[in-house]
């Protein structure tokens, strides 16, 4: 009987002590602050006020400790089956935390799956199963490659120029420092160049944002594709419209106020 | 007293025509834009197609090839689907067209003559090309492989086809979250070890290595978590339980 309360005692030591200690410190804290040449030692009314809710503060977490929220919160430490399968009228939520914090129920948080080309139906076609692996359809990996070569080559024409723009004059005083290239490209130029790339870059990727409606002509489902087959379908040519152009100007507007913002950052400041 | 005395008419005072110029350009692209949707509506009523957003609500009856789902029950799902389809090329793509580019920049200032040469040459090409031949380019690469044949049937590593490129990928088990938490956590706790060794650096002027420092601080988070650390996170759980105990106690 002692020994199943002993625990729960233990916690609920240490759980006083840790708030005690806190209180202290803080309290210790507020009384040496006032020991300074001007306040000379004197309390004000303020500081009186934030030592007694401090001192309230712990007390009433330490009678807490003995109540009934308290008595669950050792339950749920002590890992107390009364409390994980206690009815809390929230269903299976307790369940799940157990189930979470047990490493033999769950497994590790990512497994890795191997493709599998599998039958499709009962036809004598074969496709890739949907489930497992990760598929890169023809339409996907076209579009994808075709846009990031496209875009960084662009990009690569940005950072040229920018790195171009930084005086000549600031790489020779690295190198005469004694940095060696990568050192004074990493230090020295590349800050520099940044804040010149940074508006060009942007600018690029809202090409690239746009330049994704290609996707389109490989059979990518993208929102143009889709919007396409559905006013096929509906008719309904002008929303529709309105639907992709709120879509495109969202993407971009959020796309130059993130550059945007770091533009502002990055800015010299000038006086 | 110097009253001063308007004795110009209102309609010659500069303030009012300023307003007055702006506000007749404002109502002249208001009346356009008007017209023209009204045109269009007018139109579109008379051939049988009135203009309405009801599609949005009804089933299409419409296949989309890949994405979170694939028979959207809704014209507004479907439009969601194709807004995913974009957002993941969009994402990813920044995310490489910025490295690759980056690299790309680099090694055309590079001194070494191959190097130089041949970014430049890629760059060239690659820039005076329309973007829709390099797609169309790069989807006749893709088929260009064998078919998925009954032969290639079971389990594979990394497999080509025609229809697609499969590769392995990580599963999300049931506490996956949990460990998404923690590794969103990894980069806030990176970050601050990096800001300790530079002021550390800043304060003892020795090479303190922050970028070493920060890296290491993720990789040992990060497998600390793997194997069993990430669970902390669950206890999070407790406190939305909490909470609503405490609502419910002190609302009803």
């Amino acid at each position: 009987m002692l020994f199943d309360i002993l625990p729960r005692i233990g916690l609920q030591l240490t759980f006083i002590i840790a708030a005690s200690f806190y209180a202290y410190r803080y309290i210790a804290r507020e009384i040496k602050r006032t020991r300074s040449a001007e306040n000379r030692g004197i309390l004000t009314d303020d500081d009186i006020f934030r030592i007694i809710i401090a001192a309230l503060l712990v007390l009433i977490l330490i009678v807490g400790l003995f109540l009934p929220l308290g008595n669950s919160l050792m339950d749920f430490l002590l890992g107390n089956e009364l409390f994980f399968k206690a009815d809390w009228g929230i269903p299976q939520f307790f369940d799940g935390i157990q189930n979470k914090l047990n490493w033999e129920y769950s497994g590790s948080p990512f497994t890795l799956s191997y493709p599998e080309a599998i039958q499709a139906g009962s036809s004598k076609f074969t496709r890739y199963s949907p489930d497992v692996g990760k598929i890169m359809s023809v339409g996907y990996f076209a579009t994808w490659v075709g846009v990031i070569l496209y875009t960084s080559v662009f990009i690569s024409e940005v950072v040229r120029s920018g790195i171009m723009a930084v005086a000549k004059g600031q790489s020779e005083a690295g190198l005469s420092l004694g940095l060696r290239r990568r050192t004074l490209l990493r230090l020295i130029v590349l800050p520099q160049a940044l804040r010149i790339m940074l508006p060009p870059m942007g600018n690029q990727y809202l090409n690239l944002a746009k330049n994704t409606s290609l996707g389109i002509a490989v059979a990518y489902p993208e929102i143009v594709a889709v919007g396409q087959t559905l006013y096929n379908q509906e008719g309904q040519t002008i929303a529709v419209f309105i639907v992709w152009m709120a879509f495109y100007s969202t993407i971009s507007l959020t796309l130059s106020s993130i550059v945007n913002y770091y533009n502002r950052k990055l800015k010299i400041v000038e006086r | 007293m110097n009253k001063f005395k308007l004795n110009t008419a209102f309609w010659r005072d500069v303030r009012f025509l300023k307003w007055a110029g702006q506000i007749i350009f404002l109502l002249i692209i208001f009346n356009l834009i008007r017209n023209f949707f009204g045109q269009a509506i007018t139109n579109l009523n008379a051939t049988n197609l009135p203009f309405s957003w009801r599609f949005l609500g009804s089933t299409p009856g419409i296949q989309v090839s890949e994405g979170f789902v694939t028979y959207p029950e809704s014209g507004l799902q479907a439009l969601q689907i194709g807004m995913a389809n974009m957002l993941r090329i969009t994402v990813s793509g920044i995310f490489f067209a910025t490295f690759l580019g980056t690299l790309m920049g680099i090694a055309r200032l590079s001194k070494n003559w191959i190097v130089e040469r041949a970014t430049t040459g890629f760059v060239e090409t690659v820039r005076n090309i329309p973007l829709l031949v390099q797609i169309f380019f790069w989807q006749a690469v893709i088929l260009s492989f064998p078919r998925l044949e009954e032969v290639d049937r079971g389990q594979h590593v990394v497999h080509i086809s025609a229809k697609g490129i499969a590769f392995p990928w990580l599963d999300p088990g049931e506490a996956s979250w949990l460990f998404g938490v923690w590794f969103l956590l990894s980069f806030s706790i990176a970050r601050r070890v990096f800001k300790l060794r530079v002021a550390k650096l800043e304060r003892e002027g020795v090479d303190t290595r922050p970028g070493l420092f920060a890296v290491g601080a993720f990789i040992i988070w990060n497998v600390a978590g793997w194997f069993g650390g990430y669970k902390a996170v669950g206890l999070l759980d407790l406190l939305l339980p909490m909470f609503q105990c405490c609502l419910t106690f002190f609302l009803g």
